[in-house]
């Protein structure tokens, strides 16, 4: 943020300048997204373990899933993060109307993401792929097989749910945050708010970005 | 298209392009091969959206480190639970179905 802007946000009293403060807010969301990295940290460890002890029923667990879906809703995330860092763009310019508008693009993509996701769910649900007493996928008898498969949905359900959690808290930020946004410091929140916000909305597209292959793509062509 | 928002098109164009290459090289029957470009291109995105979205790049030493430290202990400690899980002998959890678990001797 430039000196000569005339809003800025009130400076806490452990800051010596907004730069500072700034700084030292990116930072620690940067933290918490290293020790959310570790929280998903497990999972991709379950996978991997996974793919070493079960691989050709992890193959045919990754075939039940929808891989169109699955390709539209990456590209629906991407766009998002997208819009999300012309926000950003837009907000250190001072643009702050045209920030609240990108702000709600991208909310309305990640709501997109969720719809989308949630029609795989309930796909997958009327499929009898969900862990548990139910689970019967149609093309697996051999119990070891089954047992991988069922593991790997297990998984593929822990991992999805994470991440639709951290989505949809993302975009209460964004509507929060395009809300807020319409006030002058200091009522409302600096413009550098846009870009912590961003951060935590890009983690979010890259854990997808991860579990896109791992979920989707693997042993899809049958070998 | 004004200049400071161009390198944001880009990745934006790179990282569909990506996607998509991505998506037909998994149609393709490569064998091992799939996983690895397959992972490859994840990475190549993530490292996109982190230097360019996430502004690693004109980013302080500081912020970088906070960003890598976290990807630095996750590698770690797959190393680390690795070492376990490939060295011990698969036992069986109690909640298995019944029919995978061999029958023990003395069990009724």
């Amino acid at each position: 943020m430039s000196p000569h802007d005339t809003s800025l946000p009130p400076l806490e009293p452990q800051f010596g300048s907004h730069a500072q403060q700034d700084f030292a807010r990116s930072f620690g969301m940067w933290v918490f997204l290293s020790s959310e990295l570790l929280f998903f940290g497990p999972l991709l460890f379950g996978y991997l373990y996974l793919r070493m002890h079960h691989p050709a029923a992890t193959g045919m667990a990754s075939r039940h899933t929808d891989m169109l879906l699955g390709t539209v809703n990456t590209a629906v995330l991407l766009t998002s993060s997208f819009c999300m860092a012309l926000a950003g763009h837009a907000a250190q310019e001072n643009e702050r109307r045209r920030a609240a508008r990108l702000l709600a693009l991208t909310a309305l993509l990640g709501v997109a993401f969720l719809a989308i996701k949630g029609y795989e769910w309930h796909q997958e649900f009327g499929e009898h792929l969900f862990p548990g007493a139910g689970f019967r996928p149609d093309d697996a008898t051999d119990p070891a097989t089954v047992h991988g498969i069922e593991l790997f949905f297990l998984l593929y359900f822990a991992a999805t749910g994470l991440h639709a959690l951290h989505l949809l808290i993302g975009v209460s930020a964004c509507v929060w945050l395009m809300l807020v946004l319409r006030h002058a410091p200091p009522r409302g929140p600096g413009n550098e708010a846009v870009d912590v916000a961003g951060l935590y909305w890009h983690f979010v597209d890259v854990v997808w970005i991860v579990l896109y292959p791992l979920l989707y793509l693997t042993a899809r062509s049958g070998g | 298209m004004d200049k400071a928002t161009r390198p944001l098109v880009l990745t934006w164009i790179a990282l569909m392009a990506l996607l998509a290459t991505t998506a037909g090289c998994a149609l393709l029957r490569l064998g091992w091969l799939n996983t690895a470009i397959s992972l490859a291109i994840a990475f190549a995105k993530a490292l996109l959206v982190a230097i360019v979205f996430m502004r690693l790049r004109r980013a302080p030493a500081l912020l970088r480190l906070a960003a890598v430290a976290g990807a630095v202990t996750l590698v770690l400690l797959f190393g680390l639970s690795l070492t376990d899980y490939v060295t011990r002998t698969e036992l069986k959890a109690p909640w298995q179905q019944p029919a995978t678990v061999a029958p023990r001797f003395g069990s009724g």
